[in-house]
């Protein structure tokens, strides 16, 4: 068995093929771990490298999620280049940290897209990262703005309404 | 053209949260859903704050936002005792993790917060005073009677397994002896004057400090006045059992750094040992120079 590194490769939804190292995304994908474990027995007998079918995902986003898988959960690349290491002194941030940030800084159409991939490619650190990053966008949302984006009716009455703003008047 | 949309519950609507991103609530051509667990997913993530705010948007969200279901997923708070900058004033403010106060409560001057873990809280009031303090309800009340002369310090925790909240007391009487004594904090009491009965306990071994104190298990811990490995005690633990109101038998702390410091050397990969000063070190720096030059 050669025990070089495997790679697999994935296919978008739009048809655009990915290489990416087996052991790389086994470790960061629950969900593509899972489908190279199905393919497995019928993969020893042939040279052939799998190519696995990722129908719920666009070439966009599946390209930006294998650059985060490779930043983040590829080992040897991380030993590999000691000029990426940045002495880390404790209470200094995580050296992705800025890494993390430049990754959620998108417009809103390309997030949601992570926050779907992620989700469905079941990448848990990839999955939180993205919706923090979509929680930070709602925090500074007016009760008003959020009715008008909703597009919901207010139904409290007026004494209602008066008695929930003084209820939680401390959080404006 | 603006549809008015009926959406009864956030969760329930997949499509919303989108729109709100997308500031969208008239184009069909949106029509980006999520699942019921990412828009969960999200708004656990949210401040607290912001989802206390968010209550006021119509009945449903309000319904849900406060349901325990939910709110055992945000994470814990913090309380802390604060100064006001120049006054001398002193707030008592409930913080989340996101660092957001979430509500603040009065305390008069010297206070310091008792360190627990517990749905009370206990505010040192230093002159033979503690103020016990239900942030959710805003109630407080106050335990001893203010005496100027007396210096004290307050221990406070939940016996176990009776869940009795119960104070410690410690201070020194005229006679310069100290007193340690112990009150059960009972619903029963408000800020009318009503004192709680206080039980006369031993005191500790007087090496150990009331001040840095820890709760665990309704055990309070104390460590040492004095750390240093040439003291007496410098590494053991006493602990006071709230149950039986009995000091226990002092434990080992853990070791306070190594006997022995390292040197480590990057280039050779080796360890140099630094024995000689083990026993006085208060910190290391690095030096870049080379002591060769000249």
């Amino acid at each position: 068995m050669a025990s070089e590194k495997k790679v697999v490769f994935l296919r978008s939804s739009d048809g655009e093929a990915f290489e990416v190292s087996e052991e790389v995304i086994s470790a960061a994908s629950v969900t593509i771990k899972g489908m190279i474990d199905e393919e497995s027995p019928s993969r020893a007998d042939t040279a052939a490298t799998t190519t696995l079918a990722i129908p719920n995902v666009t070439a966009a986003t599946l390209s930006r999620v294998l650059h985060y898988v490779n930043k983040h959960f590829d080992a040897a690349a991380v030993v590999g280049r000691p000029d990426d290491y940045i002495f880390c002194a404790p209470g200094d941030e995580h050296p992705l940290a800025r890494f993390d940030d430049d990754f959620v800084d998108v417009d809103n159409d390309t997030l949601i897209d992570l926050v779907h991939a992620a989700e469905y490619l079941h990448i848990k650190k990839l999955f939180d990262l993205t919706c923090k990053a979509v929680a930070d966008k709602l925090k500074g949302r007016t009760i008003d703005q959020i009715r008008e984006t909703f597009g919901i009716v207010n139904d409290y009455t007026v004494e209602e309404e008066v008695e929930v703003y003084r209820e939680n008047s401390w959080a404006f | 053209m603006v549809r008015p949309i009926e959406r009864p519950r956030i969760a329930s609507n997949v499509a919303t949260l989108a729109g709100l991103l997308l500031n969208i609530s008239d184009d069909d051509a949106v029509c980006v859903s999520l699942p019921e667990d990412v828009v969960f997913a999200v708004l656990v993530r949210l401040p607290l704050k912001a989802l206390c705010r968010f209550r006021c948007v119509s009945k449903a969200w309000r319904a849900l936002i406060s349901d325990p279901g939910f709110r055992s997923h945000a994470g814990p708070l913090i309380v802390g005792v604060f100064g006001l900058g120049r006054t001398f004033e002193l707030e008592l403010r409930v913080l989340d993790t996101h660092g957001d106060v979430l509500r603040v409560l009065e305390v008069k001057n010297c206070a310091a917060l008792v360190p627990t873990r517990l749905d009370l809280v206990c505010v040192d009031m230093m002159r033979h005073r503690a103020m016990i303090v239900d942030p959710a309800t805003r109630r407080a009340f106050t335990v001893g009677r203010d005496d100027d002369r007396l210096w004290s310090n307050f221990g406070f925790g939940r016996a176990t397994p009776s869940g009795a909240y119960k104070v410690l007391r410690f201070y020194v009487n005229e006679t310069h002896e100290t007193v340690c004594d112990v009150a059960t904090i009972t619903d029963e009491l408000d800020d009318d004057g009503v004192e709680p009965t206080w039980r006369q306990r031993s005191p500790p071994i007087t090496c150990f400090c009331p001040k840095h104190k820890a709760t665990v298990n309704g055990v309070i811990y104390f460590m040492p006045y004095m750390t240093y490995t040439t003291t007496a005690f410098w590494n053991r633990v006493a602990g006071f059992d709230l149950e039986s109101e009995a000091w226990m038998e002092t434990i080992n702390g853990p070791p306070l750094g190594p006997e022995v410091l390292q040197f480590f050397n990057p280039s050779t990969e080796a360890f140099t040992d630094i024995k000689e000063m083990a026993q006085q070190c208060n910190g290391m720096a690095l030096y870049t120079g080379s002591l060769l030059s000249t």
